[in-house]
């Protein structure tokens, strides 16, 4: 269900991204400029993290899904940081373009033109944030549902010491990182949403992780040293 | 390193090679005050909280390669150095943004001068910007190392 929600969204996305030129009066050269930029800055800023196979694969394991949890963490953590990448050269397309009007304000079509080039720019960036943060998390959800939930014994209490987490922490933790929503945590411990948020909220600052997805990695790097799983 | 270092100035060329395609002035993109305040306000921001040191040790774990030596915690302390530098590079942008403004009102009288003033003082959330993505990147190569596989 969630994966066909992502095709509708990105339909929707690829309609928008067809429809929208057509509007604009200047079409031919408002264009092609600014969405090559718009699609090689992101990319060429994954490509200074990692090589570029493994944004290709994040991309064709997010669209075509098997589900294997391994993968998809990581191809969860690919995706988001692209569409990072995306949102900040969208912004930086449309300063771009706007310091380059106002320094030629008294040309007033150079300057329009320069106007529409940068509300191309951000509004393709902003397409490719909206499909690839949408992706990862789809991916994200997929893929780690069957995770950590129901691990026990010394290496989970040597974690738990480790951290300083109270075992309700652990509990809420481990149902989260599991692939349970937080209504679904709170229902199943008969505690609050508010309950359950600072919880997660106080297990994130214990172990120095700040997201769910961190928290996820940490766990399966404890798993591989420790045996936790 | 040498991934990172190709990548980056690829994006710049990228942005360069966009203003040359639709003539640009690239002189209206120097603006050495604003590279000032863009740069030394994150930087000053990051050792208010950390040391020289800790920043040094962020930049060898971001452009180093491998397992990274100092463990999950010196890495999650890189990390954060870079997430910090990130968002203090978006204020100082901020900063840099609203100081241009204000010089460009209190010259009213001139009113030729108003475009260029402005197109100055957004040079600086431009840099701040392009800041923002070399910490975004740095950080995120600081957290591919957790998976080992950063080059």
């Amino acid at each position: 269900m969630a994966r066909a929600l992502f095709y509708l969204e990105a339909l929707v996305l690829v309609a928008l991204a067809a429809l929208f030129p057509l509007l604009a009066a200047d079409l031919s050269s408002a264009v092609l400029a600014p969405l090559g930029v718009a699609l090689l800055v992101p990319v060429l800023a994954a490509a200074s993290v990692r090589p570029l196979r493994d944004l290709k694969d994040a991309f064709s394991y997010a669209f075509l899904g098997t589900r294997r949890p391994g993968m998809a963490a990581r191809a969860a953590r690919i995706l988001e940081e692209f569409s990072g990448f995306a949102m900040v050269g969208g912004v930086l397309g449309l300063l771009t373009s706007l310091v380059a009007a106002l320094s030629m304000l008294g040309k007033a079509v150079r300057a329009s033109h320069w106007v529409l080039l940068g509300s191309f720019w951000i509004f393709y960036a902003l397409l490719e944030t909206a499909v690839a943060a949408t992706l990862g998390a789809v991916t994200e959800r997929l893929g780690l549902a069957p995770a950590n939930a129901d691990v026990e014994g010394d290496a989970v209490a040597s974690f738990i010491e480790r951290y300083g987490l109270t075992p309700r922490e652990w509990e809420v933790a481990a149902r989260i990182a599991g692939g349970q929503s937080y209504k679904e945590v709170a229902d199943g411990l008969f505690i609050s949403i508010k309950t359950v948020k600072s919880h997660i909220a106080s297990v994130y600052r214990k172990t120095s992780t700040g997201d769910k997805l961190s928290f996820v990695l940490l766990l399966r790097e404890e798993s591989r040293s420790k045996g936790l799983e | 390193m040498i991934r990172f270092i190709i990548g980056t100035l690829a994006s710049l060329g990228v942005l360069v090679g966009a203003i040359v395609l639709e003539n640009g002035n690239l002189l209206a993109y120097l603006v050495p005050s604003a590279l000032g305040i863009a740069l030394l306000m994150p930087f000053f921001g990051v050792l208010a909280v950390w040391s020289l040191a800790d920043w040094i040790q962020a930049w060898r774990d971001a452009l180093g390669r491998g397992k990274a030596q100092g463990g999950d915690k010196g890495i999650r302390k890189s990390v954060a150095i870079w997430a910090f530098s990130e968002k203090a590079s978006y204020a100082a942008g901020v900063v840099g943004f609203i100081t241009g403004l204000i010089i460009m009102l209190s010259n009213l009288s001139t009113p030729a001068t108003m475009g260029p003033s402005v197109a100055a003082g957004l040079t600086c959330p431009l840099y701040a910007v392009l800041e923002g993505l070399v910490c975004r990147i740095l950080k995120a190569r600081v957290e591919s190392r957790l998976e080992g596989n950063a080059s």
